[in-house]
């Protein structure tokens, strides 16, 4: 076997070795926006089994606020119905929103029933709302990681041909939670009046 | 920096308050001490010098002797550091006899402990601390802050390496971390494994090999402060979404301060944490020259060194301060 053979030959080997490893690296990053969004999912649900028993609480001691109570128990049902996985994101982005919207008007509600805000039960739900928050803005952040992760992937060359060619698609949107309230920008002032 | 909490704010306040009150007459009653040791350790010197002129004399005599060799004259000198070193450990040690329980009063509940012992089982899961044989415990303080079990242990870790030489094969004992190792139990359990380290000095011994067992279980997770990812060169876990959980921004705020504060304070070679089941363990590794809990230096007098015994107490506050960061006292949110 000639010197050219076989520095052909390893030539070969080492672009077969590279195309594979790309392929590895795009079906990787796919299914870890699979794993990322099931992430999401099951600290939503969690959300979603907390939910009842604050409701429940509120409803006790928050006769004003009995509307506020019936809109977030539909959009939780509404919620409950969506089904896991990346294709309907954006429903679960808006009804995510809707929802933590809805928890903060309930939570600064709560300041004005003094028994209310002084009962164990209902402070520990509101330490265990607050955690699963918590929890879902680390599964937030573990997804957009990978969205973005994704979207390199689809939109670079080389790995884009081998995504193009598996129909994988970066068309998928970041979970932002920002609603129009949380992007204004803070007025100092209001804190210091 | 972070703003900090109430509880922490009081400790500093009484902490103020108790050193004034309680422990600046117990300084200056204990001064004489520091005087007769840095007066042991003044002849010391004044012997090594002596040894060294002596040298330098019987080279300069000597009718053969090389331009290097008055080199040797130093090594005496040398031994001046030693000493010095040795009489402040000393120091140290009768202090912290005498005194470390009137300066952790302020704490409430840490006290210096005579049980010298790190589970070694946990220490060795953690996989923040290399392969060790056997490891030495000089000093210990525990204390509950927050309803959090928090210990602070130096440590001296220890392997036996094999080396090869002239053909043979010898054993050698070789020191692979000296420095701290802060444990704190908490009311949460993490189901994954998260690990931190900041490699501020670099050593031969690689990240992989403490991770030949199971390299492939823990993943790097890509955080968005690129800030944070320069004060902790490693950041591995495996559980991506629990690593984002603990280190939230706050958090990260937290652990860059800590960091820098301590590699300004000490010098820290290494810097790592890990999160396991229900402990956070911290191995802080410092050049073994440097004592992390010294509590007053041989040059100064004792009543002068509000700095020194300063520096001890932040120690301690810094290190417990996650414990408010990462709300390790509350039971909830353990999945």
């Amino acid at each position: 076997m000639s010197m050219t053979m076989i520095i052909a030959g390893g030539a070969a080997l080492l672009l077969v070795f590279w195309l594979y490893s790309t392929y590895v690296n795009v079906i990787k990053t796919r299914n870890k926006v699979d794993e990322a969004m099931s992430s999401i999912d099951v600290n939503l649900k969690k959300r979603y089994n907390i939910l009842p028993n604050v409701l429940f609480l509120a409803n006790k001691f928050m006769e004003h606020e009995r509307s506020l109570i019936e809109d977030i128990t539909k959009l939780r049902t509404s919620a409950l119905q969506l089904s896991s996985g990346v294709h309907n994101v954006q429903d679960k982005i808006n009804l995510n929103n809707e929802i933590q919207k809805k928890m903060n008007e309930l939570f600064v509600s709560v300041e004005n029933y003094p028994q209310l805000k002084s009962d164990n039960t209902m402070v520990q739900a509101m330490k265990t709302y607050t955690d699963v928050e918590e929890h879902i803005a680390a599964a937030r952040r573990f997804y957009n990681a990978a969205v973005r992760d994704l979207k390199n992937v689809v939109q670079i060359w080389p790995s884009s041909m081998f995504a193009a060619s598996m129909g994988i698609s970066g068309d998928i949107p970041y979970f932002e939670t920002a609603s129009e309230v949380e992007r204004a920008p803070i007025n100092a002032q209001n804190y210091f009046n | 920096m972070l703003k900090r909490s109430e509880k922490i704010n009081a400790i500093e306040r009484d902490f103020r308050l108790n050193y004034h009150s309680v422990l600046l007459p117990h300084l200056k009653r204990m001064e004489f001490i520091r005087v007769i040791l840095y007066f042991i350790f003044l002849i010391c010197a004044l012997a090594l010098v002596s040894a060294s002129v002596m040298l330098c004399w019987a080279f300069f005599n000597s009718a053969s002797t090389e331009p290097w060799e008055y080199l040797l004259a130093i090594i005496p000198l040398i031994f001046i550091f030693s000493a010095h070193r040795f009489w402040e450990l000393i120091l140290n040690i009768i202090l912290k006899k005498k005194l470390l329980n009137y300066i952790l009063v302020p704490f409430k509940t840490f006290k210096a402990d005579k049980i010298f012992d790190i589970p070694s089982i946990q220490l060795k899961e953690s996989k923040i601390i290399e392969k060790y044989v056997f490891k030495i415990n000089p000093e210990r303080i525990d204390g509950v802050y927050r309803g959090v079990n928090i210990r602070f242990n130096s440590a001296l870790l220890f392997d036996i390496v094999s080396t090869f030489s002239n053909g043979k094969r010898r054993m050698k004992i070789k020191n692979v971390f000296s420095g701290y190792i802060v444990e704190m139990d908490m009311n949460k359990t993490f189901s994954g494994h998260t690990i931190l380290e900041s490699h501020l000095i670099h050593t031969d011994e690689s990240f992989l090999d403490r991770f030949k067992e199971n390299y492939y279980e823990m993943e790097e997770v890509e955080l968005e402060d690129p800030d944070f990812k320069k004060h902790f060169t490693t950041i591995k876990t495996t559980d991506q979404v629990e690593a984002r959980y603990l280190l939230n921004p706050a958090m990260m705020e937290k652990l860059k301060d800590m960091e820098s504060a301590f590699s300004r304070m000490f010098k820290l070679t290494d810097f790592r944490l890990s999160f396991l089941d229900k402990k956070v363990m911290i191995a802080m590794k410092v050049y073994s020259a440097n004592n992390m809990l010294k509590l007053c230096s041989l040059n100064k007098p004792l009543y002068k060194q509000d700095k020194e015994i300063c520096a001890f107490k932040d120690t301690l506050l810094e290190t417990i301060e996650i414990v408010d960061e990462l709300d390790l006292d509350e039971k909830i949110g353990t999945y």
